[in-house]
């Protein structure tokens, strides 16, 4: 059994806000998972879960009020540990990050040649010039002309454009883990599979380890490695993409799954009833029990995580 | 190109028409309040001299041609710096002001020179020290800044330096520019002197400028502590800077080149505001306290003496100035926030 | 729900745009941008369309168009039998009396300093129609909202129970048609299960046309009858849902319906 390389480990993350009364406001509860080199991992989810926080714990852009505990280490580096955090030389250099909304992503006051020399010559000391050359392979990579981006400000170009200049930069700091925020969500229908196709093609390549943010988990079934269902700012389910989604095992996932809308098969839709708890607010025992028709009495407790198959499940109905 | 001549074209036009309303405006003053008009442009004359003044004035506003001759006439004169003889000064109007005009104008460009940079500078410590009592410190020093009357302060440093026995009213020592040979090129007299070589002038009017300056410098500086901390907050809190942090620029470019740039066109704009604002402010400290010549003094001067050709050439001055301050303000800004077009 | 013969909302040939400023030194001129080119449109009586498009494929505009709010360039815009742009405003504003519309954003299209009751007496008080609490009540019954959310403001409800109240008052003066901007896009899937569901629902019971208008081909597939697939400001497919996601003869249609599981 050779030894994976992680790219990503995470320990009993847990990662919280201040709010005016110095109490600690827990976006992200409990995360533990791990993500292997070379691997698409997903980080499925709704709004207000804590999935987007996971992400900037990893790209080290938590706001400066965050607190933080647990680990979280990137190849090997402890950049989060307890309460303290150390991204010193893994920022861009070993984690790059690409925005959900690659509008007010990109500096506006810069053209997108400066932003690549500002970033590579931070990261490396290149020159101009270099910068240059370097910045036209990853346009082209991602399907722009260099020379009809390279001048223009951001808001110039399309969303589409922008989105995949935002790319573009990301891949040019040579990290080997990529974040990425909802990557294709502000792009057509046209260049969506192309840029789904780059990322495979990166990962295969180059070994790039893509973490992935989105909402949607049945494209994440079909495109990922490895999918963790986040809710409440807990992981309560972890395994393999392709199968979380045809068999899913906690009931919040089948939910998901049910509640999304297969293209040309019209199952009927059930939603979940209820509402996720809104960010922040403290939760007793499972954080999916007042929706959960599985509920029984053990969980008012805090369920364990618990291997099911080679899955990770946190559900008492697991247990025993 | 963010600018277009179309823009350029149009803000000429415009500004113009502003400047022949304010001419037909002055006018209409002249011609419609209370009392002979000739009168009051002959500068309600006494003596022996006075009824042949009055005809004179008579003849040159063209009392005796309709209105709409009148007006026209007045229009293009005030537009071509024909105002006639100034009755206090007994020279021609316009020349007076423009030679007046450049000493305020430095006097202003030295406190921006000094307000400017030091606001910013402390706005950017508040920011980045955000929650801190430095911050609060610097803050609360901004409001105090903001809301020191400069006619107080004025005073207070003239009289403090007056009892330094340190040379604190006019302009310059005329003795020592006689003495020194020194001759008015520009207007600007720090200029001047430095292109002449003429340092000993150059450091007294520089010390003659200072106090001036320091006292007018308060509003703008307080303004800039303030709005910049607020600038610079908001932009460290924007997307594209989570970004670049996350994609390993370093924090000083961040802090310095990055902010500096996205907050550059919101200073300029204030700056061009505050600027328009301390020309009321520099007219009054520099005449009243520190006795320098300047538009102040010729304001004062056509008050008392009934000069109504000055009066109204100052009224076209001042609104040519703000109309220039502005829309420089409004280029400067064009250049330098790619997304704003023209 | 049978469909009927009549016609409800009818395009004739629309060519739609804006005028824009021109870039440069030229920008005297108005440069004049074409978003919809030449679109014919039929919606029934009873029945579901659904248009599918993207960002910049004109969506926005044809909805502007269908709701009297732009005047196309070119074509004819009929609602009800009645040509809208020829009409005098007051006429057509009683025309469009008869259309309900739930716009996009349902975090935007609430005044945030007006409580919920204010915001759903706004089409009564504007169109003359009484009985505003007893309608109220009903409408909120109907999506599922209980009345004390009257006195709640926008941000005290979450999007899902915000865009329940966006439709409640879309139907609340009983139009005869609606008509749906993107209704479940800012929405998260299981709340958007939800909203598709209710929207059925108000179909059956209400017995409207619903027409809708979305860049999400799974949402189509539970909301329309029909489908038109708009692209760069043309029709390039239109018919059964079923036909044309099962024989697509486009290219655009068909690079959508590959693409629809990529939206990562």
């Amino acid at each position: 059994m050779e030894a994976m390389v992680l790219a990503v480990k995470a320990v009993g993350l847990r990662v919280g806000y201040l709010d005016s009364e110095e109490n600690v406001l827990w976006a992200v509860r409990e995360a533990s998972f791990e993500v292997s080199e070379g691997e698409i991992f997903c980080l499925v989810g709704e709004s207000g879960c804590g999935k987007s926080t996971v992400g900037n714990a990893i790209a080290g852009i938590l706001p400066p009020h965050a607190v933080t505990e647990g680990e979280l280490h990137i190849f090997d580096r402890p950049v989060i540990q307890g309460g303290r955090m150390n991204y010193n030389g893994v920022r861009g250099r070993i984690v790059s990050y690409v925005p959900q909304n690659p509008g007010t992503g990109l500096n506006p006051y810069y053209t997108v040649e400066d932003q690549f020399y500002y970033v590579l010559n931070s990261l490396y000391g290149l020159g101009r010039r270099k910068a240059v050359e370097v910045s036209r392979n990853y346009l082209s990579l991602v399907g722009l002309d260099p020379d009809r981006v390279l001048d223009y400000y951001p808001h110039e170009l399309s969303g589409g454009m922008q989105q995949r200049a935002a790319i573009a930069l990301a891949l040019s700091t040579g990290a080997r883990v990529v974040v990425a925020d909802e990557p294709t969500s502000s792009i057509d229908a046209n260049l969506r599979l192309q840029l789904i196709k780059l990322l495979l093609d990166l990962r295969d390549s180059q070994r790039i380890s893509l973490f992935l943010i989105t909402h949607d988990i049945m494209s994440a079934g079909k495109i990922c490695d490895t999918i963790a269902v986040m809710y409440a700012g807990r992981l309560l389910e972890v395994g393999r993409g392709s199968e979380v989604v045809t068999e899913p095992l906690h009931q919040y996932t089948r939910m998901l799954v049910d509640a999304a809308p297969t293209l040309g098969f019209k199952k009927a839709l059930r939603s979940i009833p209820g509402e996720p708890p809104r960010p922040g607010v403290v939760v007793e025992g499972c954080a999916f029990r007042p929706r959960c028709p599985w509920a029984f009495e053990k969980c008012v407790e805090a369920p364990p995580r618990v291997g099911v198959f080679g899955r990770e499940v946190e559900c008492w109905r697991y247990v025993g | 190109m963010p600018l277009s001549l179309n823009y350029l074209a149009k803000r000429l036009l415009w500004s113009m028409l502003v400047v022949v309303g304010v001419a037909v405006l002055s006018y209409l003053i002249i011609v419609l309040s209370p009392g002979d008009p000739a009168v009051k442009w002959a500068g309600n004359p006494r003596g022996a001299n006075a009824s042949l003044a009055i005809e004179l004035a008579r003849k040159e506003l063209g009392l005796q041609d309709p209105i709409y001759v009148q007006v026209p006439r007045f229009v293009v004169n005030v537009l071509t710096g024909n105002l006639g003889l100034s009755i206090f000064y007994k020279q021609p109007v316009f020349p007076v002001i423009t030679s007046n005009l450049t000493s305020t104008l430095e006097l202003l460009l030295i406190t921006y020179l000094i307000a400017i940079p030091t606001g910013v500078l402390l706005g950017y410590f508040s920011a980045v020290r955000r929650g801190s009592r430095v911050d609060d410190f610097i803050q609360q020093l901004g409001v105090l800044l903001a809301n020191t009357p400069t006619f107080w302060l004025g005073s207070a440093l003239f009289l403090v330096l007056v009892t330094h026995e340190i040379p604190s009213s006019g302009r310059v020592d005329y003795v020592l520019a006689i003495e020194t040979g020194f001759q008015s090129i520009t207007g600007f007299y720090l200029l001047d002197s430095l292109v002449q070589g003429n340092l000993r002038v150059f450091l007294d009017v520089l010390v003659r400028l200072l106090p001036p300056a320091l006292a007018i410098s308060v509003y703008p500086m307080g303004l800039m502590i303030r709005v910049v901390r607020t600038l610079v907050t908001e932009v460290l809190l924007e997307d594209y800077i989570r970004v670049s942090v996350a994609l390993g620029v370093k924090k000083r470019r961040i802090l310095w080149t990055f902010t500096l740039r996205a907050v550059m066109p919101g200073v300029i704009q204030l700056s061009g505001i505050a600027f328009a604002y301390s020309l009321v402010d520099a007219m009054v400290v520099e005449s009243v306290v520190f006795g320098r010549p300047g538009l102040g003094r010729l304001l004062i001067d056509a008050l008392n003496s009934s000069d109504f050709r000055i009066a109204i050439g100052l009224i076209v001055v001042v609104t040519v100035f703000y109309l220039v301050v502005n829309t420089l303000a409004d280029v400067v800004q064009a250049l330098t926030d790619p997304r704003v077009r023209l | 729900m049978s469909v009927g013969s009549k016609v409800a909302i009818k395009l004739e040939r629309v060519t739609a745009g804006y005028l824009t400023a021109a870039r440069g030194w030229r920008s005297l001129r108005r440069r004049l941008e074409v978003v919809l080119n030449n679109v014919s449109l039929e919606v029934y009586n009873g029945e579901r369309v659904v248009i599918i498009g993207e960002s910049g494929s004109g969506k926005s505009t044809l909805l502007r168009v269908v709701l009297g709010l732009l005047k196309p360039l070119r074509g004819r815009v009929v609602v009800l039998g009645k040509e809208v742009y020829s009409l005098p405003w007051s006429e057509r504003v009683r025309v469009l009396r008869a259309v309900g519309y739930v716009p996009q954003d349902p975090y935007k299209a609430l005044n945030p300093s007006l409580k919920i009751r204010y915001s759903l007496m706004e089409p009564l008080e504007a169109l003359g129609i009484g009985d505003p609490e007893g309608r109220m009540a009903r409408v909120l019954r109907l999506v599922q909202l209980s009345e004390e959310v009257m006195n709640y403001y926008p941000t005290d409800l979450s999007g899902g129970m915000r865009q329940r109240v966006l439709i409640a008052r879309a139907v609340i003066h009983d139009p005869e048609i609606l008509v749906l901007d993107e209704p479940t896009s800012a929405l998260d899937v299981s709340i958007q299960a939800q909203i598709i569901n209710l929207i059925n629902d108000l179909y059956e019971k209400l017995n409207l046309t619903v027409l809708v208008v979305t860049h999400d081909l799974g949402v189509a597939q539970y909301l329309a009858d029909r489908a038109v697939i708009l692209y760069k400001g043309e029709i390039v497919e239109e018919g059964f849902f079923e036909d044309v996601l099962h024989s697509p003869r486009n290219n655009y249609t068909k690079l959508l319906i590959k693409s629809y599981r990529a939206s990562i």
